[in-house]
């Protein structure tokens, strides 16, 4: 099930009485249990696999943090991590390197190999459980924290229902202790996710699906748009999968503040960014620090020399191209954004105004983001020519509504402060007046179901 | 449970009751409006024994066939959107017992068209549940209730709050599409072809292939002849349609008809007799192309007889004196499909 249907409203309104009504020594197997049907709905015959890799990391990690030697704890964290990444592999990576490496055999000259291709279903969010299985198992392994000894909690910190089909990407250290807590429903926290609910709704019906209407017709057919076309498209893609990503983040912070537990904020203002840098601590905010201390660091940082700095960036936005798809496109992607980096460098050298670095890095991340979304590299080139061409910028015949809600939505974020939501903030300007306040949100709703775009699928749904 | 939840879940119900108030007074609001599909319920609630010639099917045929032309014992159950699914469950819902002409369209994408599986219209199945019974889904599933499908309902409420009005005959054909609503065809050809190329429709073209032969074994069982019809399509269009799928319905429907050569098979989908004139757009006839279509099959069902179920009822009413066919095409109102 969606965040946003009606059928999720229902399950979660049930599973938030169940979860306050229920003893607190009971609240981890009721969250478990609901992620359970959360999960089944999408497809139930995916439920064995996820419970088969929930157990058998349950079972590793246990044992590495049982192993006396560092030696037997070294080689249970490397089964553990190799049997993770193996299953995400073999169903999201096998056919697409298979495919790849006879291309390239082909084209090597040799006669054509035909792959033998898996064709295997992804499950749905097996990308971010993933990711999470293995951060906790280092996690054991550095010995930040013990191994969790109840399977019902381990469980419900695995399948937590918010965040498991679509992050954020949660560390065991934050996210465990929650999982089951003790604490009395506190009404103020439940409205301010019920805030984040709404917002997220907002950004994904309103923002996301109407951005969407553009840009898929502008990536559809690219060959017959002008520049101008291009570039609304470009930007109506940029804002679809912000409001797309970051509503669906919002709905499940939101979602998870019902139930009294925090989840990391995975968005702030990532187009506000003053550099490249600032762009990835502001977007997939949960990806990029797992990346960061379970890759980056690990091979060094930028502890080792500005050449082993950039090699060890660069593979960090290689991951991150290909943690998002298995396509040469999700990886050029990956690339560029660690070519911007050099470039902002060059750009902080030549000491350019603060204005032209945000303008360069916006301009960087658009690019990039014609590179994702296009059906291959060779379109996303041409796209990119297209719109880089001096002299065929032309006019738009496209809907220009898109610009009004994108400019709607950034000023409403901009305005909010920091850690807060939209919502919350303009809902404090009504003061103690209740009715103000719900005659308000009853405005936001009425916008939610009046200007709501044609649905479209959730983007991330797909990584 | 505590106090303070208590508390904020009676604030929470108060603060929902006025949305959900308006939810359900829009939901009567809308089921009210008069459509297509609780029409044409309605009307074979009262006559669908009189019926001897049923066309099922989607846009092309319920905008493209005259039934008031067909015959005088014709009428069109088919509705925009519909597939092999439903055109089934209908066939099964309404008693018959006059049925002796069967026309089911085979359209490029009838194969491989799933409302529930590839389909973007997938809102229009509601339409079975709401004002049909028929009962392909739960009446408490989505497919129960307008609101539940919110783009789909929000077009319906704008419509109905701008008096717009569709608008269908009394036999149940389509008659938005007038000539005088556009000088010449919407160009749109490539779009509607891409719109009604599912590439990944295995299960539910071995699915369809299925329904179609059920289709055409109930109306051997019964005696029924069975067309199966293509109608006019644009140059524009049938260049733009996938190889693949035009190859593996034209293959599905060889099988068919080997299957069952006692099928009527009309293919005007590249007939030269149709003209710009006659178009809609790249896959619709207007009204004039469509009592165009309709007078070539009529002719074309001529030559080849009556089936022995029509003829039989030819033989009891012709002692009976021939209902007028004065007005016969009369514009009923409409509001939505």
């Amino acid at each position: 099930m969606v965040f946003n249907s009606f059928v999720y409203f229902a399950f979660l309104a049930v599973v938030v009485v169940v979860f306050w009504h229920v003893a607190p020594r009971h609240r981890a197997a009721v969250l478990a249990v609901a992620s359970a049907v959360f999960y089944g709905w999408w497809d139930w015959r995916l439920l064995g696999l996820m419970y088969a890799v929930v157990g058998a990391n349950y079972i590793g990690v246990r044992a590495m943090d049982a192993a006396r030697s560092e030696r037997r704890r070294r080689a249970w964290l490397v089964w553990v991590a190799a049997a993770d990444f193996g299953l995400l592999g073999a169903m999201k990576y096998y056919d697409f390197f298979a495919r790849s490496l006879c291309e390239a055999l082909t084209l090597a000259g040799g006669a054509r190999i035909e792959p033998r291709l898996l064709g295997w279903v992804l499950p749905v969010g097996i990308s971010f459980y993933t990711f999470q299985l293995v951060a906790y198992a280092v996690d054991v392994y550095r010995r930040r924290l013990r191994a969790e000894r109840d399977i019902v909690r381990f469980a419900a910190f695995v399948t937590f229902f918010p965040q498991l089909v679509a992050g954020p990407i949660e560390r065991a250290g934050h996210l465990l202790p929650q999982v089951g807590h003790g604490r009395a429903f506190r009404a103020d926290e439940a409205v301010e996710g019920l805030r984040l609910v709404l917002w997220g709704l907002l950004k994904k019906v309103v923002l996301a699906d109407n951005c969407a209407a553009v840009a898929d017709r502008v990536f559809a057919a690219p060959e017959a748009m002008s520049g101008a076309d291009l570039w609304l498209g470009a930007l109506c893609f940029a804002f679809q999968i912000y409001g797309d990503f970051s509503g669906y983040s919002d709905m499940a912070v939101g979602s998870a503040r019902l139930l009294g537990i925090r989840l990391t904020r995975n968005f702030r203002l990532p187009y506000f960014a003053a550099t490249p840098a600032d762009f990835w601590r502001r977007w997939h905010v949960s990806l990029m620090l797992w990346l960061r201390d379970y890759v980056y660091i690990p091979l060094g940082g930028s502890r080792r020399g500005p050449l082993r700095t950039a090699a060890n960036r660069t593979t960090v936005f290689l991951l991150s191209g290909l943690w998002h798809g298995a396509a040469w496109h999700f990886v050029a992607w990956g690339a560029w954004h660690a070519a911007l980096f050099p470039l902002d460098t060059a750009l902080a050298k030549l000491r350019a105004p603060a204005l032209l670095r945000r303008a360069a890095t916006l301009t960087g991340v658009l690019t990039g983001w014609v590179v994702f979304r296009a059906a291959t590299l060779p379109a996303a080139m041409a796209m990119l020519a297209a719109m880089f061409r001096p002299d065929g910028f032309g006019t738009t015949a496209l809907s220009r509504l898109p610009i009004v809600y994108i400019a709607l939505f950034t000023a409403a974020e901009a305005l909010a402060r920091p850690n807060e939501n939209p919502v919350a903030r303009l809902a404090e300007l009504t003061g103690r007046r209740r009715a103000l306040r719900w005659a308000f949100y009853y405005v936001l709703l009425l916008a939610l179901f009046a200007l709501g775009g044609r649905p479209v699928a959730f983007v991330y749904f797909q990584f | 449970m505590t106090a303070p939840f208590k508390t904020f879940a009676l604030r929470l119900s108060g603060f929902l009751l006025v949305p959900l108030l308006v939810v359900v007074a829009a939901e009567a609001w809308v089921r009210a409006q008069p459509n297509a599909a609780r029409y044409k319920h309605a009307w074979l609630a009262d006559s669908a024994a009189a019926v001897g010639t049923l066309v099922l099917g989607s846009s092309h045929t319920y905008y493209g066939i005259c039934p008031e032309t067909l015959a005088d014992d014709a009428f069109s159950l088919a509705l925009p959107s519909q597939t092999l699914r439903y055109d089934l469950a209908l066939l099964r819902r309404y008693p018959l017992p006059r049925l002796h002409t069967l026309v089911v369209p085979l359209s490029y994408f009838t194969l491989h068209e799933d409302l529930e599986t590839t389909s973007r219209e997938l809102h229009t199945a509601a339409r079975y549940r709401i004002y049909m019974d028929v009962d392909e889904h739960a009446a408490w599933s989505r497919y129960g209730f307008e609101a539940a499908w919110p783009a789909a309902f929000r077009e319906k409420l704008r419509r109905a709050l701008h008096g717009e009005r569709m608008m269908w005959s009394r036999r149940g054909q389509g008659l938005d599409f007038r000539p005088e609503e556009n000088e010449k065809p919407i160009d749109n050809g490539r779009e509607r072809a891409e719109a009604n190329t599912f590439a990944d429709a295995g299960e539910a073209f071995r699915d369809n292939v299925r329904r179609l032969d059920e289709i055409a074994a109930w109306c051997r069982a019964r005696g029924v002849r069975l067309v199966l019809l293509t109608t006019p399509v644009s140059e524009a269009f049938r260049r733009h349609e996938d190889a693949t799928q035009r190859k593996a319905v034209d293959a599905a429907c060889r099988g068919l008809l080997r299957r069952y050569p006692e099928i009527v098979r009309l293919d005007y989908s590249a007939d030269s007799r149709f003209g710009a004139a006659d178009f809609h757009d790249a896959d619709h006839l207007n009204t004039r192309g469509a009592e165009k279509l309709t007078r070539l099959v009529r002719e074309s069902l001529r030559r080849r007889g009556l089936s022995g179920r029509a003829r039989a009822a030819a033989q009891v009413s012709a002692g009976k004196s021939r209902p007028s066919r004065q007005n016969a095409v009369t514009l009923c109102h409409t509001n939505q499909t």
